[in-house]
């Protein structure tokens, strides 16, 4: 579905580049749960950023499906993103003005094909905390309506910056768990990236990265469980 | 080291800064220059009407004998019908019309003990200049009341020397011994003179106030004498005790046609409340600007913190004082808004001396320099720089409150308005992008107030611009241009109609009428004449309708209610006619009354003539030899318009002024409102809004709450219009000020282009925002 060749991305700062990414060659399929897996500076957040249209490359291709990503304008990405690509933040990202329920109708608006905001609430738990500001929900429950705003709008592919980085253990396996179901249940490409290596046992492929490049790539045939992956 | 670092935040926001700054200096600049310009004058001019005996009150009278003084003094020369006036007396008899006039004024003393009283004489002058017909009027010299006051040179001392008004001067390029032509005899310019009791060049009913078309003249006596124009009368006044209420109810005043306290007299008093009120409009307006720059620097120095809030945690971590973070912030913002206070002050003191040379261009009033002073600047640069300090310490205090650990961390928001909470109960079924839009709008309770301010004081000022807009043209020169004739002129001896030169109509004028006590002017005019037709609103020619009753001017039916088809009673030499109303014309400068030029014959004489007249209109200049004044239609036009080009400038000014306010607070506003919702505007183009969307959902909010500040401030800008109308009708000044709706939709317009001038950059802003902001530690 997404296929990724050669891919490089320099940052320059003053007389100063940075090689974040070093000829990157991945493919991923539809329906795939992918891990990238990594330390900091690993460049595995460019690397969301280039395939999710967040970021440009300094040279490769990106194509989902027959579309190359790489040579779309602005308006044409924004358009892609808008139609194909749902975001769930570590840092949740909720409009503080906004109701939990107004957090997911933005979402859901640009959708073509959006899910109801109310099953949605219900599915992550939080029909009762519809009409809450996000400064009246735990982390866990902003995540939680962080998660249900980026499913609002049906996209094919999620992809998922250290979701549970601000979580505990509790509250992050729950995550995973939504995650792993919008995967097995609604079939949906979910990427996520991580510095938690116990994740990537929930993963059919992990992307390993250090220094810009993949240094390891794993098929997973057995995918564990998210309340049972192993954890710190 | 801090101090640099800050300088270098604030280097970054450097238009915000420059529209903040612009703000500070006009709020100093407005109060200065008004000020400034204003006690410019105040100073001298009390001193000059104290030292020169401004009359405290003024007699308006009958310029024909009283039906008493008729009896008093028949057996003495008076005979013939019709208009006797005191005019007629004075020239057969000027011993008789000091006695007259000395049975006036004790008439008057005894019925208002404590008053005491001079004759005022005077005489209109028409005469030609290089650049038109110009007007003057000339005082005889008093000896006590309302003396003469020359600012420069001297009195006449011989019957061929004159002195004038100094502006009329320096507009006609005249100095003192330079020579001036009155119908052929020439004067030499002694001196430059003011009198007390015309502060305001108004010799008459008219709203004409060119000082260099308009002077006043002091002659000596002979001189004044032999001048051959038509002389009116009044008695000026003055307490000699306590002030107390002036009556003129018995017999022996009924001369009096009018009372006028000087500060309700527009010639003379319009001065006081001009000072006072423009003293308060200036204090006022810079205390809301004032107001305006510190709810914006409030919101820049929270903004500053609130980002720099990591660094200042890390600071207080290492142990650093509150005193030495805080500093650096003072020490960057305090310079400049003290620096931009001094400039406004500095500005408005180089702009208070032309400020009151527009003053001096309409008031007749004494000019010395001016001079600086210490409250004043205070006032100016200390008072509003307190409040900067105090209000930005206060902010530094609360952020540096909080703990280290706290302030590492972004600032979570941990509640939200009850604005946001009812807004967001409204828009329930509507969608997302709505909600963000509405709900970020009203956040801010400080810029939702300040931006309503910004929108209102730009709308009740554009609307006031278009609505005086054509004022003075509807006030003066609409109604001269629509009459045919191009000169009106006064006989110097009472010719027989059939004596009249071709191509001139007769008209009659008794200015001494009275309706619901106050003093209205009967006009009579021939119902089939060609030259002077009368006209109403809607521009019909209702000339006609005097055959059936009379027709009033516009200001009697806004002043006094009337309708088509009332019958109204007049008083007329204390007998009581009664018209029916067939008619207004579109006049607004006088209370006036026109009937059948027989008929008011009929009226003014009582029953005993027909053919009473005072003027005539005429095609073409009527021969001097037989008329003591012309007035030519043109040269009052003239001296109209260029009252017309001063409010041409004003609204001018106004538009501008109220629009790069307006313009500041909205690009202020807006750029603050892109900065505050960095993060937000990032996660809004991931979710993949469009440029166009997100442009909505941030600044139209903007645009809508515009509209409706907008929509808001029309009824207070109504009510501030109907202020001023009642202000002005203290004086018998109708202002027929209209609020035509293409006004709206032009201040509407100007609003709109503003809005997205000012917001263009705004735009710009949120299009540089990186999509990747999103992923970095978001807050609000």
């Amino acid at each position: 579905m997404i296929t990724v060749t050669d891919v490089s991305k320099v940052y320059q700062s003053g007389e100063v580049e940075t090689h974040a990414l070093k000829k990157i060659n991945v493919m991923i399929e539809n329906g795939e749960f992918i891990v990238i897996l990594g330390p900091s500076g690993s460049g595995k957040s460019t690397l969301l950023n280039v395939i999710s249209g967040l970021d440009t490359v300094t040279e490769g291709t990106i194509f989902f499906a027959e579309t190359e990503l790489t040579a779309l304008s602005e308006r044409e990405m924004t358009k892609f993103r808008r139609d194909h690509l749902g975001f769930i933040f570590q840092q949740y990202n909720l409009l503080q003005n906004l109701t939990a329920y107004e957090n997911v109708q933005i979402g859901a608006d640009i959708g073509q094909n959006p899910f109801p905001i109310d099953d949605l609430l219900g599915k992550v738990g939080l029909t009762k905390a519809r009409d809450k500001y996000p400064y009246q929900l735990s982390g866990g429950e902003q995540l939680r309506v962080s998660v249900a705003r980026s499913l609002a709008k049906n996209p094919d592919i999620i992809f998922c910056d250290e979701p549970t980085g601000s979580l505990d253990e509790i509250n992050s396996k729950k995550v995973l768990k939504l995650l792993q179901e919008l995967n097995t249940a609604y079939e949906k490409t979910i990427v996520v990236i991580t510095h938690n290596a116990g994740i990537a046992e929930m993963a059919d492929k992990v992307i390993k990265m250090n220094s810009g490049e993949i240094i390891e790539l794993i098929y997973q045939d057995v995918k564990k469980d998210a309340q049972d992956i192993s954890w710190g | 080291m801090l101090l640099k670092n800050v300088r270098r935040t604030l280097s970054k926001k450097w238009m915000q800064l420059s529209a903040i700054s612009l703000i500070i200096f006009l709020s100093s600049f407005i109060y200065t220059a008004l000020f400034y310009g204003i006690s410019g004058i105040e100073e001298p001019t009390e001193t000059y009407l104290a030292d020169h005996n401004q009359e405290d009150f003024a007699v308006e009278m009958m310029n024909r004998l009283t039906e008493r003084e008729w009896l008093e003094f028949s057996g003495e020369d008076l005979e013939g019908v019709g208009l006797v006036t005191l005019e007629d007396v004075k020239k057969e008899d000027p011993d008789l019309f000091m006695e007259i006039i000395h049975e006036r004024k004790e008439a008057f003393k005894e019925e208002n003990s404590g008053v005491e009283l001079e004759l005022r004489e005077m005489k209109t002058l028409y005469f030609d200049a290089s650049n038109g017909e110009h007007e003057a009027l000339a005082l005889k010299d008093a000896a006590s009341i309302n003396r003469s006051f020359i600012e420069d040179g001297q009195k006449p001392a011989a019957d061929d020397e004159v002195a004038l008004t100094q502006i009329y001067a320096e507009k006609n390029g005249l100095a003192i011994d330079d020579d001036v032509f009155l119908h052929g005899d020439r004067y030499t310019i002694s001196g430059f003179v003011l009198f007390p009791d015309y502060t305001l060049p108004m010799f008459d009913e008219s709203f004409a106030l060119d000082a260099g078309k308009q002077t006043l003249f002091l002659f000596t006596d002979n001189a004044y004498e032999d001048l051959s124009e038509n002389e009116s009368f009044r008695l000026a006044g003055t307490w000699t005790d306590e002030e107390g209420e002036l009556t003129a109810e018995e017999e022996g005043t009924a001369f009096v046609t009018h009372l006028i306290d000087t500060k309700s007299n527009m010639r003379s008093g319009a001065v006081y409340d001009e000072l006072s009120g423009s003293k308060a409009a200036g204090l006022g307006l810079s205390l809301f600007i004032s107001l305006i720059a510190v709810i914006i620097v409030a919101m820049l120095m929270q903004n500053l913190l609130q980002a720099e809030r990591g660094q200042i945690g890390i600071l207080k971590a290492l142990g650093y004082r509150r005193v030495n973070v805080a500093l650096p912030y003072l020490l960057a913002l305090l310079p400049l808004a003290f620096g931009m206070l001094v400039l406004g002050y500095a500005a408005g003191y180089a702009a208070a001396e032309p400020m009151k040379n527009v003053y001096l261009d309409f008031y007749l009033l004494p000019e010395t320099p001016i001079g600086q002073r210490l409250d004043v600047f205070l006032l100016a640069i200390f008072a509003p720089f307190a409040v900067f300090t105090f209000v930005s310490g206060w902010i530094i205090y609360r952020i540096l409150g909080e703990r280290p650990l706290a302030l590492l961390n972004p600032k979570e928001t941990d509640s939200v308005n009850a604005l946001t909470r009812v807004v967001s109960k409204c828009l329930t079924r509507a969608k997302g992008a709505v909600k963000f839009k509405y709900l970020h709008a009203v956040r801010s309770t400080g810029s939702f107030v300040i931006f309503f301010l910004g929108i209102m004081f730009a709308t009740i000022l554009i609307l006031f611009a278009f609505m005086m807009n054509g004022m003075m043209e509807r006030m003066t020169t609409e109604y001269l241009e629509k009459m045919a004739y191009e000169y009106e002129a006064y006989p110097e001896e009472p010719l027989e109609l059939d004596e009249l030169p071709p191509e001139t109509e007769p008209f009659l004028v008794y200015p001494y009428a009275q309706y619901e006590e106050e003093t209205v002017i009967l006009q009579g005019i021939e119902a089939d004449n060609d030259l002077h037709h009368l006209y109403n609103e809607k521009d019909e020619n209702i000339t006609r309708e005097i055959n059936d009753g009379a027709v009033m001017s516009e200001t009697m039916r806004m002043k006094f209610d009337i309708e088509i088809g009332d019958t109204v009673v007049l008083k007329v030499n204390q007998q009581k006619t009664e018209a029916e109303v067939r008619g207004f014309t579109a006049e607004y400068l006088t209370d006036k009354v026109y009937f059948d030029l027989e008929e008011l014959s009929l009226i003014v004489s009582d029953g005993e003539s027909t053919e009473l007249y005072s003027g005539v209109y005429s095609l073409s200049a009527p021969p001097e030899d037989d008329f003591a004044t012309v007035i030519s239609k043109q040269g009052m036009i003239d001296q109209n318009e260029s009252l017309e080009g001063y409010l041409d400038v004003m609204t001018t000014i106004l538009i501008a002024g109220s629009s790069i306010i307006a313009a500041s607070i909205m690009f202020i506003l807006t750029s603050f409102t892109v900065e505050k919702n960095f993060y937000a505007i990032s996660l809004l183009k991931v979710l993949g809004y469009s440029r166009r969307e997100v442009n909505g959902m941030i600044l139209n909010s903007y645009f809508v709450y515009m509209l409706l500040s907008y929509v808001l401030s029309i009824p207070i800008a109504l009510a501030a219009l109907h202020f001023l109308v009642v202000f002005m009708a203290g004086y018998g000044v109708v202002l027929p000020l209209e609020l035509e709706p293409v006004s709206l939709i032009f201040t509407l317009m100007i609003l709109i282009v503003i809005f997205f001038i000012s917001t263009e950059i705004s735009r710009r802003k949120i299009q540089r925002i990186p999509l990747q902001e999103v992923l970095k530690r978001y807050y609000e």
